[in-house]
């Protein structure tokens, strides 16, 4: 790869994955209307990884909750693969959530197979599939236990699953890594690059490490306090494969450094 | 080991914290043959009248003197009491879904139900039997009817509160409407659903036994009134029993379902 540092990425092939026109979502509560998100705009081109970051409550799951199709904004639209969103798309949308919101009556590998079996994917392909995806989170040995039975860790980790097996074209992740250690952060994240190149997955990654904002993405977007706008770009500029090596440089030390002043001065 | 003295009391303190001198089930057995003794003993010992309680072996025997008559009663009101068992599951789970469900529906009809549900609606038995007679279908559509809203209700309520992140969840994962009715609502309400079952069992057979009493031609409500009316107490007691098996089975298969379904509820107690 000839790679030249700060050389702005190539220009999108085609028309973005994901866009974002004047999104604002006002929430109606019994004590009143909260604005939770303030005329949104952005654009993801297919293939990127693009990272959200922001502080506590800026709305950063709602986002990605009217990115799935799961909430109706009140103003503005979200346009995937060309065609405006109304309601969950799940060949082209899916998501990990923040909170693992894994079925408790079913187990580790029920949970991963789920996605197939809503969409009538035959027994044992789901099954062999499944295994995959646990083995390569790291959790073959405890695919018979159940959700209350794992670590939150762990439970996050068979929801990483569970998405991959989804098998979307966008993937969104809110916080996917946040209640584990840094180890296994780490090598999560890498096996997520790996996935995310092997199979031209577009991500949006809400997270709120900005080492890892900086480590993932091509492009950091940074929130505002609520009611949430975005009020900074960062492209990150580093060369693929990522290696922990970039972590030391100077140039990722300034990329998260002007991550870090962005929310500051929110 | 410490240099420190123990001593004897406190050394052998954790033998005190013994559980009771007799495991749950032994004593529950130990009560049961000391109730059935009691029941033997006190008539023959005119401790209690004969004519208000029989002796054990006196209700038993006549039982089998009359095990015919006993057999068929018991077979008339097993069939009421499946029959009004299906009603009440089949009709209230599938009314309980909806109501639980459907927002709209929800607000406007489920307080309508439990208000309805609090209705003693034996009062009314003489009615129905008026409109389609004394037969069975009276008692099934009584039984049925009367079981139906507390499964409705247990059904709404156990499906009203599913934690909404497993539908969001479902549905992100394009789960059509009925794969989030029967594969996320109806297992995450289960064990309130069981409740449900548990409760329209009992309401059932009262519902059956009672309907034969008041107005029958056979059924076991009906022979325990009858023998009630002639002084045939031991009869009476038979009935009762056979009655008290009826409960004790039907309560026996609503374990087992719930055995295997509520396996993956973490057993809080143990903790
Ligand atoms: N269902 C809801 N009803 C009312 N207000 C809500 C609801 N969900 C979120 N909010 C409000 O909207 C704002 C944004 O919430 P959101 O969960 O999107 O924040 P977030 O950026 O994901 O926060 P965090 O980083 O803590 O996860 C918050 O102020 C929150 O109180
Ligand atoms: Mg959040």
């Amino acid at each position: 790869m000839a790679a030249v540092a700060n050389a702005p990425a190539p220009a999108p092939a085609g028309p973005p994955d994901v866009a974002v026109e004047h999104l604002t979502h006002v929430y109606e509560t019994a004590n009143g209307a909260v604005k939770a998100l303030d005329d949104i705009d952005f654009e993801v081109p297919q293939g990127k990884f693009v990272g959200i970051v922001g502080p506590s409550g800026c709305g950063k799951s709602s986002l990605l909750l009217m990115l799935a199709g799961l909430l109706q904004p009140s103003e503005g639209r979200i346009v995937v693969r060309e065609h405006a969103l109304t309601a969950p798309r799940p060949a082209d949308v899916g998501v990990v959530f923040q909170e693992a919101s894994l079925l408790p009556w079913k187990t580790a590998l029920e949970n991963v197979e789920f996605p197939l079996k809503l969409r009538g994917t035959a027994r044992a392909e789901r099954r062999d599939r499944a295994l995959e995806l646990l083995e390569l989170v790291g959790l073959a040995d405890f695919r018979d236990r159940l959700p209350h039975e794992l670590s939150g860790g762990m439970r996050q980790r068979v929801s990483i699953a569970r998405g991959f097996s989804q098998d979307p074209k966008i993937l969104l992740m809110d916080e996917p890594f946040a209640a584990l250690d840094e180890q296994t952060r780490l090598t999560l994240g890498d096996e997520l690059l790996k996935i995310w190149t092997r199979h031209q997955k577009t991500v949006i990654f809400v997270t709120h490490s900005l080492t890892e904002a900086v480590y993932l993405c091509d492009e950091v977007l940074v929130m505002s306090h609520r009611p949430g706008r975005i009020i900074d770009r960062v492209t990150i500029p580093l060369e693929r494969p990522r290696t922990y090596e970039m972590m030391a440089t100077e140039t990722f030390g300034h990329l998260r450094e002007r991550i870090w002043r962005s929310i500051r001065t929110t | 080991m410490p240099a420190t003295a123990v001593s004897p009391s406190a050394a052998s303190a954790p033998r005190i914290r013994r559980g009771p001198w007799l495991p749950p089930r032994a004593l529950g057995l130990l009560t049961l043959a000391a109730l059935l003794l009691a029941w033997e003993v006190l008539p023959r010992l005119e401790l209690v009248p004969p004519v208000l309680v029989a002796p054990l072996s006196t209700v038993l025997e006549s039982g089998v003197a009359s095990a015919g008559t006993f057999a068929e009663a018991m077979g008339v009101t097993m069939v009421e009491i499946a029959f009004a068992l299906v009603f009440a599951y089949g009709v209230g789970g599938i009314l309980g879904l909806v109501l639980g469900s459907v927002k709209p529906l929800r607000g406007a009809v489920l307080p309508l139900v439990s208000s309805i549900y609090a209705v003693p609606f034996i009062v009314a038995y003489p009615l129905l039997t008026a409109w389609i007679g004394i037969g069975m279908e009276s008692k099934v559509i009584f039984a049925g009817i009367y079981g139906m809203f507390p499964m409705i209700l247990a059904t709404a309520a156990g499906v009203r509160t599913v934690d909404p992140a497993f539908v969001r969840a479902a549905r992100s994962m394009g789960a059509t409407r009925a794969q989030i009715l029967f594969q996320v609502l109806v297992p995450a309400a289960f064990p309130s659903i069981l409740s449900g079952l548990r409760i329209a069992g009992s309401l059932v057979t009262i519902g059956v036994v009672v309907a034969e009493m008041l107005a029958s031609t056979a059924g076991l409500g009906f022979l325990i009134t009858q023998y009630r009316s002639m002084f045939q107490t031991p009869e009476v007691y038979f009935g009762i029993i056979l009655v008290l098996c009826l409960t004790g089975f039907l309560d026996f298969l609503i374990g087992c379902v719930e055995r295997k379904a509520a396996a993956w509820r973490p057993r809080k107690e143990l903790i």
